[in-house]
């Protein structure tokens, strides 16, 4: 007789004890020695393919970015100068990105279609495919259950943002949370992140596998997904607590410090690089207030020079590290930012025509894809480019065959990127 | 004492800054796409497009009197955006700048204006406002590289170089009407007032109230610096922000006195979220303040102010929405407001006949009580 799925404990999960969980760990020591030490695990790491994602909220310019306009119209106040491609110029507020620009394919010529942030920044994460009646997951989660945690045993999909943490189960669409996001909310490791004072490492283990115990016992005849994911947590939650140096953000030497800037961007891109070469698959730096409808160009004055000190140390270090080859980076928005200069000193939202920027693993080195008109208003290339082009793009230098890996959702087979599009060949190397 | 509209200029760019030159015979206004806006005062003025039309098809229409001043020759030659705008007081001579950091000395009656002079890199990058001497020897100039600038306006040579204790971008500078002081106010709110003759710091005052660190960005609501009540007052314009990203505040009017830095007056312009920055302010005579605000969409006003009184003396929006610039004429008698067009904001990309339309800034020109 199948089991009724009910919420409530049975008689069976009250037989276990802290106390006897205790004793057979003692008797079987190792029970937990699936873990590789943290230096051969960051080794091993190296080989697997890896992802760091930098999404700034509300749509960086890309006029005073990647696509300068300076001198026209709608080109505003800064000036270009020239990059490490010869020919090539980036805004003046980019000099140290300038300088890796040889390192770097940037992509002048995508023409989305949504220009309001709630719709937006869902449906560029989940690469606008088309309607399948189901909701796609973000970039990371499927990153996280396509290509697995990788033997670092850390959390696949880490998001380090400003201000609030947790687990973000809704990131993994039909996916399910287990494939969500844990959010460093600060950069900072989740709350409770030390043990109580008093309890010993074996004493915890034991609970741990107590709790363990109970969940598999809770979740036997019961739907996967809740209990799943409930596990899938609090198994994160104990790789991190294994790794605590992770976010010891006094580690940092002062040389970094100064390289990355003191700001809140170069603070969490510097726990995005502990991440990284701790293994974890897939990092999402975000940076939120970059929907400057007003104020844009003294804001951006502002914004992007520490963006720049950020974005160029750490494509700097993963290259002076060994890793650039193994980590895909991508710098994006949502959508660029009008042309027009409004009332407010401001550029609104763009997404006709505008610019990212990406590096690393899979990726060309000092392309230049497509391009804009000579005011920045169309895109002035044979073709423009979707976001669902990119995710193509990103899964192949992932190595991922988006032409041929599918989703399963239940018994229905789905696509992992936009089937009409396919993914943007010079921007692969 | 409501301003009265005398005529609507209509020029096809947005308008940085506006002033008049100290014989009142010109108005000039620099814009975003690197030019300067001219417009002759004394010549008659040139009848309404409207009314010629109205005329040639019923010679007996009655029209209203022609009203806008003839525009000279636009200006060309600085790139980016032309900041600031400054006339010397005795000469026919105007001084302008850009953001890509040139600064430039040009016969501002001429048709056909060539530079006297020109200093391509006076600063690195934007000079964001400049301020000419009370003998007109000299100028001042502040920029986002940090410099305080003191150039010989006879040829534009550096004479004296000055930055801020913290060292932080130059958002606004003045010089004294009749001392040789010059004061700059940077991002972080910091003003220092200057001997420009020998370097000396006399003086700072504190202008906190303009700054925040939000997020990721630090906001520099300071926008305008002036001396009042002849030199006694040092006032300062912007906003006190509130938040980032689509900056978002509380349009200010900070008045101190010159001798002490004591602030007298901390004056809240209009609305919360909807007056969000006073890019400039002028002191008309009797006291009052002229300040035009910029804000959200659709806001933006041009407002009258008394220090100490509780409300506006006007509060004036007909076609003076989002309001970058006023300008005072020698006379008193007379301002000119730079506002912005409706419609000018908006995602996407909207195209009218095909074409993607680019803002422009109505200037009204207003008779004073």
């Amino acid at each position: 007789m199948k089991a009724t799925p009910s919420p409530l404990c049975t008689p069976q999960d009250h037989q276990w004890s802290r106390r006897k969980i205790l004793g057979s760990l003692a008797a079987g020591a190792g029970g937990l020695a699936g873990l590789l030490h943290p230096a051969v695990a960051e080794t091993l790491a190296k080989r697997e393919k890896q992802v760091l994602f930098i999404w700034l909220d509300g749509g960086i310019s890309q006029f005073e970015s990647w696509d300068p306009k300076p001198g026209t119209r709608f080109g505003g106040p800064f000036r270009s100068i020239p990059t490490s491609v010869p020919g090539t110029h980036f805004c003046e507020l980019m000099p140290r990105t300038a300088r890796l620009a040889h390192l770097l394919t940037v992509v002048r010529n995508l023409t989305t279609k949504d220009n309001a942030h709630s719709s937006g920044v869902p449906r560029i994460l989940r690469g606008d495919p088309a309607n399948r009646g189901v909701k796609y997951p973000y970039f990371g989660s499927a990153v996280a259950k396509l290509m697995g945690a990788g033997v670092s045993g850390l959390p696949p999909y880490v998001w380090i943002k400003p201000g609030n943490g947790g687990f973000l189960s809704e990131n993994a669409g039909f996916l399910g949370a287990k494939y969500g996001a844990i959010a460093f909310g600060d950069g900072k490791p989740p709350e409770n992140f030390t043990l109580p004072e008093g309890l010993a490492t074996a004493e915890d283990e034991a609970r741990q596998l107590l709790r363990e115990r109970f969940t598999k016992s809770y979740a036997a005849g019961r739907r996967a997904g809740a209990t799943e994911a409930q596990a899938t947590v609090y198994d994160m939650a104990l790789q991190l607590m294994k790794r605590q140096e992770l976010f010891d953000t006094s580690r940092f030497s002062k040389r970094d410090l100064d390289r990355y800037g003191r700001s809140e961007i170069g603070q969490h891109m510097l726990v995005g690089r502990n991440m990284l070469e701790a293994g974890v698959r897939f990092v999402q730096v975000t940076s939120y207030g970059w929907d400057t409808h007003g104020d844009h160009f003294n804001g951006s004055a502002s914004l992007i020079p520490k963006f720049d000190a950020a974005f160029a140390s750490i494509v700097e270090d993963l290259r002076d590290r060994g890793l650039l080859d193994n980590v895909l980076v991508v710098a994006m928005s949502e959508f660029g930012r009008t042309p027009r200069i409004n009332g407010h000193i401001g550029r609104d939202h763009y997404p006709e025509a505008w610019s990212l920027a990406m590096a690393g693993a899979g990726i060309a080195r000092g392309r230049i894809i497509g391009g804009t008109d000579a005011e920045g208003v169309f895109v002035d290339a044979p073709q423009a480019y979707d976001i669902g082009s990119l995710f193509h793009t990103w899964y192949a230098a992932l190595g991922v065959d988006s032409e041929k890996v599918e989703f399963m959702n239940g018994d229905q087979p789905l696509p992992i990127a936009h089937q009409e599009m396919a993914p943007i060949k010079e921007a692969l190397a | 004492m409501e301003p009265v509209l005398q005529c609507l200029l209509e020029p096809g760019q947005q308008v940085n800054r506006l002033r008049f030159s100290p014989c009142g015979r010109l108005l000039a206004g620099t814009t975003l796409e690197g030019t300067v806006l001219r417009w002759d005062l004394g010549a008659p003025p040139v009848p309404d497009a409207a009314a010629v039309k109205a005329l040639a098809q019923n010679p007996k229409a009655k029209v209203p009197e022609p009203s806008a001043p003839p525009a000279l020759p636009i200006v060309r030659g600085h790139r980016g955006f032309a900041t600031g705008l400054a006339f010397h007081p005795f000469r026919d001579l105007a001084f302008s700048a850009d953001s890509w950091g040139c600064l430039r000395a040009w016969p501002c009656l001429a048709l056909e204006s060539r530079p006297l002079w020109e200093v391509p890199a006076a600063h690195d990058g934007w000079i964001r406002d400049l301020a000419v001497g009370p003998g007109g020897d000299w100028l001042v100039t502040g920029g986002r590289d940090g410099k305080v600038r003191i150039h010989d306006s006879a040829t534009g040579g550096l004479l004296r170089e000055l930055a801020l204790p913290d060292g932080s971008e130059i958002f606004a500078v003045a010089a004294h009407p009749s001392e040789p002081w010059v004061v700059a106010g940077g991002l972080f709110g910091r003003i220092a007032l200057w001997n420009a003759l020998d370097g000396r710091l006399v003086r700072e005052f504190d202008g906190s109230v303009f700054h925040l660190l939000h997020r990721l960005q630090d906001i520099g609501g300071l926008r305008c610096l002036g001396f009042a009540d002849a030199g006694r007052t040092l006032f300062a314009s912007g906003t006190k922000p509130k938040g980032g990203g689509n900056v978002n505040g509380h349009a200010r009017l900070c008045l101190f006195d010159t001798a002490s830095g004591a602030l007298r007056h901390e004056m809240e312009v209009g609305e919360l979220d909807k007056d969000i920055f006073a890019h400039e302010a002028a002191e008309a005579p009797g006291g009052l303040f002229l300040v035009p605000t910029t804000g959200q969409p659709g806001s933006g006003n041009f407002f009258g102010l008394r220090p100490g009184e509780p409300e506006p003396v006007f509060k004036f929006n007909k076609g003076t929405v989002n309001c970058h610039s006023v300008a005072l004429s020698p006379d008193g008698l007379r301002c000119a407001v730079a506002a912005t067009n409706t419609g000018s904001n908006g995602n996407g990309r909207r195209l009218v006949d095909g074409q993607y339309p680019g803002n422009f800034s109505p200037v009204s020109l207003f008779r004073l009580g």
